[in-house]
Parts: C-alpha cells; sequence; structure tokens
C-alpha cells in the first residue's frame, strides 16, 4: 500500500504537469478574458520564481532585491513602446536588456559578498532604484511619480508572450541544471571555497547566471508591465515581486528545474481560494502554510521528494 | 621514486594574522615523485602554507614556483587548473551533489563521465553514485575528496590529515592509494600528526614550527634532530 503510494506520486505529478502545460498553451482559445487574465498572473509568477531560482536557488546568493531587474525591466519596456516606438517583441526583450546590463555592473562587485550582506546590499539596491526612478535627474525618462501609460498589444498576444517565456525559462533551468555552469554554481551554494579549490572559476559562473537570471526577470517585468496598462515607481518596484518569488521557489524546491512551477502554481491557487473564503484572514493561513513549509520542507516539496527517495536524485527535475 | 627537479619550490614565503606570524620566512622544495610529510606543532603554519599554496590566501612575502613557473597571487581555480591539488583537515564535499557530480566537477565538463565511473570504482564507491554525498560515512567521505583532486589530473597533491579520524582499515586504504597513486607519477606533501604514518610512508619530512622550518631530511635524521625535539616537548 504504502509503495502503491510512494510510486502514485511522481506520476500524478507528470499527470499534472503535462495537463498544465496543454490547458495553459491551448487557454485563449477557450478562456474568457478574465479567466485567461488569471491564468495570466500564474504564468507571471512561474516566470519570476523560475528567474529567481535560476540564480538564487542554485548559488545560495539569496537575493532580496530581486525585484530590482523586475522593475528595471518594466521601464526599459514601457520606455522602448512609449518613446521609441518598439515592436511588442523587441521592447519586452529591451527590458530584460536593461535588467541584464545593470546586472552585470552590479553582480562583479556585490557577488563577493555572502549571505545576510548580500541579501542586505541587494534590498537597498532595489529601494534605492525605486527612489531614484522618480529624482528629476530621471524624471524627463521615467516621468517620475506621475508613471507611464502604456498600450502594448492585445491581450492574447501577452498571454502568449508570459507563456512562452515561462516555457523559455523552464527549458534553460533544464539545460543549466545539467551543464557544467549549473553543477559548478551548486557547488558554489555548497562550499564556494572548495569549489575554485577544484578549478571552477567562481566568480565567472556567479556573475553570468546573475545576468541571465536579470534579463527573464526584465523581460518578464516588461510583459507585467504592458499587462497592467501603467508603471509608477512603487508599483514596478514594489517588494511583493521579490516575496513571492522567493516564497514559490522555496516551496517548490530551491535549484530544481520544476520546482518554480510547482511553487507558483500551487501557492497562487491557495492564495486565490483563500482571499475568496477567507478575506483578510488569508494572510494568517498563507503564514501558517510558510511555517510550516520551512519545519518540514526547508529546501521544497523537489528537494524533499529526492531525499525520501520518491523522486530520483536527478538534475533533470 | 627518484628524484627529478623539484615539482615545487616556496622561497621565504610570509604570512601574518595581525600580530601574528603564521609564516615567518619559510623556504623549501618539493621534489618530482616524492612523498614529503609536513609536520609540526599545533599553529606552526602548516595548514596556512597549503593555504598559500592554492591560492586561498595571499602572501605577505615571498614566491611560490609550481615545475618552475611562478604561481604566486594567482586566483585558487587557476592554480588548480595547473596541478595543485588539496584535500582539507576537514573533509569538504559538497554534501547535496551526488557523487559522481561530486567527481565530474574539476573535469570542467558535467558528461565527462568515464574516469569518474573508473575513480569510483576504483575506490569502491560505484553503487553509490548517485546518492548525495552526505549520506556518507566519514571515511568514505575522505575517499570521495581525494579522487575529487584526481580529477584535476594533479602533478602535487597536498594532503591536510589524510589519515586523521578514520578507522584503522580505511587509514590503510588511504595509504595504498597514496602508494599507488605516487607509483603512478604523482607528488604528495602530506600534513599528518600520526608519526607513524609519516615514519613509514614519507621519503623525506619537513618540520615546521612557529612559521619557520627548522629541520628536513629523512625520517630518521629529523627524528634524532634537537630542534625538533625542543619545538615538540620545550627545551
Amino acid at each position: 500500500m504504502a509503495m502503491t503510494w510512494r510510486r502514485a506520486i511522481p506520476v500524478v505529478g507528470a499527470l499534472g504537469l503535462i495537463a498544465y502545460v496543454v490547458i495553459a498553451g491551448t487557454a485563449p482559445l477557450f478562456l474568457s478574458p478574465a479567466a485567461l487574465s488569471l491564468l495570466f498572473l500564474t504564468l507571471y509568477y512561474v516566470c519570476l520564481a523560475g528567474a529567481w531560482n535560476f540564480f538564487s536557488g542554485f548559488s545560495g546568493y539569496i537575493n532580496f532585491g530581486f525585484v530590482l531587474f523586475v522593475g528595471l525591466g518594466m521601464y526599459g519596456s514601457v520606455i522602448g513602446f512609449v518613446d521609441y516606438k518598439m515592436g511588442l517583441i523587441p521592447g519586452y526583450l529591451t527590458g530584460g536588456l536593461v535588467s541584464a546590463i545593470v546586472a552585470a555592473v552590479i553582480g562583479y562587485p556585490l557577488l563577493r559578498i555572502r549571505g545576510a550582506y548580500f541579501a542586505i546590499s541587494m534590498l537597498a539596491l532595489a529601494e534605492g532604484a525605486r527612489v531614484f526612478i522618480s529624482t528629476k535627474y530621471l524624471t524627463p525618462l521615467t516621468r517620475g511619480g506621475a508613471g507611464m501609460p502604456v498600450l502594448a498589444g492585445t491581450l492574447n498576444q501577452k498571454y502568449y508572450a508570459i507563456f512562452l517565456l515561462a516555457v523559455c525559462i523552464v527549458l534553460a533551468t533544464l539545460y543549466f541544471a545539467r551543464s557544467y555552469y549549473g553543477l559548478s554554481l551548486i557547488a558554489v551554494r555548497e562550499d564556494e571555497a572548495a569549489a575554485s579549490g577544484l578549478a571552477v572559476n567562481t566568480t565567472a559562473v556567479k556573475v553570468s547566471v546573475f545576468v541571465v537570471s536579470a534579463f527573464f526577470a526584465g523581460t518578464a517585468g516588461g510583459i507585467q508591465a504592458t499587462f497592467l496598462h501603467y508603471i509608477e515607481p512603487f508599483a514596478a518596484f514594489d517588494i511583493k515581486y521579490t516575496m513571492l518569488s522567493i516564497v514559490m521557489a522555496m516551496f517548490g524546491g530551491l535549484g530544481t528545474v520544476l520546482g518554480a512551477v510547482i511553487g507558483a502554481v500551487t501557492l497562487q491557487l491557495i492564495s486565490d481560494y483563500v482571499w475568496l473564503h477567507l478575506g483578510q484572514a488569508n494572510i494568517t493561513v498563507f503564514g501558517l502554510v510558510m511555517v510550516c513549509l520551512v519545519i518540514w520542507m526547508p529546501d521544497g516539496v523537489l528537494v524533499r521528494l529526492k531525499e525520501m527517495g520518491i523522486l530520483p536524485k536527478t538534475r533533470w527535475i | 621514486m627518484t628524484t627529478e627537479g623539484p615539482i615545487l619550490e616556496i622561497h621565504d614565503v610570509r604570512k601574518s594574522f595581525g600580530g601574528v606570524h603564521a609564516l615567518a620566512g619559510c623556504g623549501f622544495s618539493v621534489g618530482e615523485g616524492e612523498i614529503v610529510g609536513l609536520i609540526g606543532p599545533n599553529g606552526s603554519g602548516k595548514t596556512t602554507l597549503f593555504n598559500t599554496i592554492v591560492g586561498y590566501l595571499p602572501l605577505d612575502g615571498g614566491r611560490i614556483l609550481y615545475r618552475g613557473e611562478d604561481v604566486t597571487g594567482l586566483p585558487p581555480y587557476q592554480i588548480a587548473r595547473k596541478g595543485i591539488g588539496r584535500t582539507f583537515q576537514v573533509t569538504r564535499i559538497f554534501p547535496k551533489m551526488t557523487l559522481l557530480e561530486n567527481v565530474t566537477l574539476p573535469t570542467g565538463n558535467a558528461a565527462a563521465n568515464e574516469r569518474a565511473h573508473e575513480l569510483l570504482e576504483f575506490v569502491g564507491l560505484a553503487d553509490l553514485r548517485d546518492e548525495y554525498a552526505s549520506d556518507l560515512s566519514f571515511g568514505q567521505q575522505r575517499l570521495l575528496s581525494i579522487i575529487q583532486v584526481l580529477m584535476l589530473d594533479p602533478g602535487l597533491i597536498l594532503l591536510d590529515e589524510p589519515a586523521a579520524g578514520v578507522s584503522p582499515v580505511m587509514q590503510k586504504k588511504l595509504l595504498e592509494l597514496i602508494h599507488y597513486l605516487n607509483e603512478d607519477g604523482r607528488t604528495f606533501l602530506i600534513i599528518e600528526h600520526n608519526m607513524d604514518v609519516v615514519m613509514n610512508n614519507c621519503e623525506r619530512v619537513v618540520v615546521l614550527s612557529m612559521g619557520e622550518k627548522i629541520s628536513e631530511g629523512s625520517p630518521d635524521e629529523v627524528r634524532r634532530d634537537e630542534a625538533v625535539l625542543t619545538a615538540y616537548f620545550g627545551a
């Protein structure tokens, strides 16, 4: 009995995932715009949690200023659309590129510091960016606190953009997790000095993966900005994006391929359900979920299942 | 093995931590193909010397040459790529990576499995290759850390107390492995507190005290050296 139960988990999980991908991939054909918007949000969080996990889940450098890259991506894209009349895809990629460039500049000095110091520095940079965006120096570009409205693309186009990005991030993670770079970054998480003694160029690995993670976050931010039709500093650099990305990635499984998908979908569903039935009490329920998570599965569902031997200890999952 | 040219030359290296002179002008060389023991009382600078050789600690003064090439100040990953591998006093494997991943990491190619499989087979860990390294016993982790270093194809291997804290059976296995690899052309510099291990396995011994070399020679010569006795037991 116990044996069949253990075997059922991977099968049910795989079927659930396939069903989700099929439904998400064909949703615009049969869902109402309201339902499609809900699904859009889930996919947006798959992208964010996936992008966060891509660097922090593998490296153990917990990025508490992740929203920096989301917000910069939003501004990069929106400025591209509004001021430079860019097409949809170039505009989104511009957002990603802006974040990637900033990540490359700050990554080199910042990724030398570890643990709480890295987390606090990133947090400070994200807050700083939010304030800087609204100062008079950048107002000509960003319109300061007044914000920027944006009209680009149809709902279906934006939906497919976020769906494609989510698929790209998951496939990139799959490739990365099994590559030398992925292995090196996991080794950095486990013991950075030992890794460098075994010929791993830790700085190069950290900085380059940090840049890719920022690119994904910035592109997702750009798509979200067109979905919201309007951005201003507080909305673009909302710390909620950082927190949810971390919680979702941690719930699903740090340093795994599918953890971000499982975390984003599950927590988004729980959050919607609880909000619907308990209103303001949803925060309490969410908090309880977090407490249970930290006690029983500190590294997330997938990592726990691998440790229990229910899933193989492979980098494919 | 016979001694050819020096594989490692240490010239007058200095390293201080605040007012503590961990290395106070220490120098010696290691010949190609030797097994050299590095001994000395606690705090004499042995591990600090290892840390400077592999680039973990910047030197305050002096030079380190590997096969005639100055490697002073290079980052650790470059020194590793040149062929110096080291293990740690407290074994540092990667706990949440599988054994196979632990072993393939140093090759720079996640898919380079053949040699990794051979080495895992060689030390009797092949059946556990898909398990996490955290599941291994202490002695097995020690073996794993040595074959990790071998994946660098190192000319020089620095071992920090390889025999400490493992069972006599595992100790014997480790020493056999060291001699086998030495026959294969690898040079060893070994920090060890167990004098039987040093006396029976090293061709030459270097003794450090207070960050300086105080004696050097065959195990017998060193054992009879007054300076060594003074350093260990006081005047």
